[in-house]
């Protein structure tokens, strides 16, 4: 039987512990909520945007962009992988980096290496302990994002696929589902693959596009990946206070746990203190 | 089509800033500023920076200040999408003088070796029009 001093202690840190876990779920419900609703807020303008493009495509036509061209002579990619700052959040992105290492895998197996960009410090810590090539760091991204931080990530990745001997850009994220859902997901940002309209509206074969089709292709496009850059941010973002709400829900109920079975055996070690006190009592009695 | 009203939607990446119907729609077009009215044709217009007007049964709204981006006009309503709207509370004068100060500054000293031209001039336009709407933010009387 365990000191009853070392239990009495050990209860007291799981405890302590079970309060910090208590506090942080509580913070992450709170910047939870508030992520969902930035994902929320964020979707009229995307599901917009992404109407538009596919109807300029479907009337316009397949026009040749320095970003929709595909390219397969450089057998070369780039990997951005969008993870957290801050660890604590459960499986979230040892699962991420795990669907990134099998992807990153396939594509070797295809003969096409990857160089990789970190967007978050979990994500280059990772890189560099499985050695990949890092080429750049940045953390604080899931931190609120702003529309601005992803035009200037998303401006970066272009640059460095215009600049670059690239065949494609892939995002590999947390895919946010619900509260309670989370999918670590891959995503083509480049090229650009916009969707074409299976039939297209009657009405959209005299539709007006102001300049021309081919003077608003580019902008059109290059504001679809900063868009779907920003998308990326936020369900990012949603996912990490949503699996570390999780996360610290379930260890706040294992301290509880803890907690009960230290206090049973905390009891039962006083009572059997209890009992061989009474035993010594009334065997010394007996023997007088 | 014969309706009556515009149903527009003003979005920016962040949030919706304006849902509803409008009786006429200003906005600054690449190539022009342009009024659309109820019944509209389908179009797809890149927008420029400037103002959005609206009016609603003839008395107009407050006007926002856009930052350039594209207006879908489809049968069902009209979707403006801009990286950044702002309505006049937003906008801080001062900080767009000091902006404007910049741009002119930038346009004017020839001694810069590397000036981005477009660029500041966009950044000039896009002063000069956050200035305009708070200028006739003030009471006009």
């Amino acid at each position: 039987m365990a000191n009853l001093k070392d239990i009495k202690r050990r209860i007291v840190s799981v405890k302590n512990t079970q309060k910090i876990t208590h506090a942080m779920r509580l913070v992450s419900s709170a910047k939870f909520a508030r992520a969902n609703q930035a994902v929320i807020a964020a979707r009229p303008y995307n599901d917009g945007f992404e109407r538009m493009v596919e109807k300029i495509v479907t009337v316009g036509g397949d026009i040749p962009t320095r970003i929709t061209e595909k390219r397969g002579q450089h057998k070369k990619e780039l990997l951005v992988l969008v993870s957290t700052d801050r660890g604590l959040c459960g499986g979230l992105n040892s699962g991420l980096f795990k669907v990134a290492a099998r992807f990153v895998e396939a594509k070797r197996q295809a003969g096409i290496t990857l160089d990789t960009v970190a967007w978050g410090r979990r994500a280059g810590m990772f890189c560099r302990k499985v050695k990949w090539n890092l080429l750049l760091e940045r953390d604080k991204v899931t931190d609120k994002p702003k529309y601005a931080l992803a035009k200037q990530l998303a401006d970066q990745v272009v640059a460095m696929y215009l600049d670059g001997a690239y065949d494609g850009v892939q995002i590999a994220f947390v895919e946010y589902k619900s509260a309670l859902s989370q999918v670590p997901s891959i995503k083509q940002i480049l090229p650009v693959l916009p969707k074409v309209a299976a039939t297209p509206a009657d009405s959209s074969a005299h539709m007006l596009i102001e300049p021309t089709v081919s003077q608003i292709i580019e902008p059109v496009l290059a504001r679809l990946i900063v868009a779907q850059t920003f998308r990326i941010l936020l369900e990012a973002t949603a996912s990490e206070h949503a699996a570390r709400m999780t996360a610290m829900d379930s260890a706040t109920k294992n301290a509880k746990e803890v907690v009960r079975k230290l206090t049973l055996q905390y009891n039962r070690g006083r009572q059997a203190a209890i009992t061989r006190e009474l035993i010594e009592i009334t065997s010394g009695a007996e023997a007088v | 089509m014969t309706a009556s009203v515009l149903n527009i939607r003003i979005l920016s990446p962040e949030r919706i800033l304006f849902q509803g119907p409008v009786t006429t729609l200003g906005l600054p077009g690449v190539m022009g500023y342009m009024t659309l009215l109820p019944g509209h044709a389908e179009m797809v217009a890149q927008l420029d920076a400037g103002l959005l007007a609206m009016t609603v049964n003839g008395k107009a709204e407050p006007s926002l200040f856009i930052s350039g981006g594209f207006v879908d006009v489809s049968s069902t309503g009209v979707t403006v999408m801009a990286d950044v709207i702002e309505n006049i509370s937003e906008i801080d004068r001062e900080r767009v003088k000091k902006a404007l100060a910049r741009a002119d500054e930038r346009l004017s000293g020839n001694k810069s070796i590397e000036l981005d031209v477009p660029r500041a001039l966009s950044a000039k336009k896009r002063a000069e029009h956050r200035l305009e709407l708070t200028g006739a933010g003030k009471p006009a009387h």
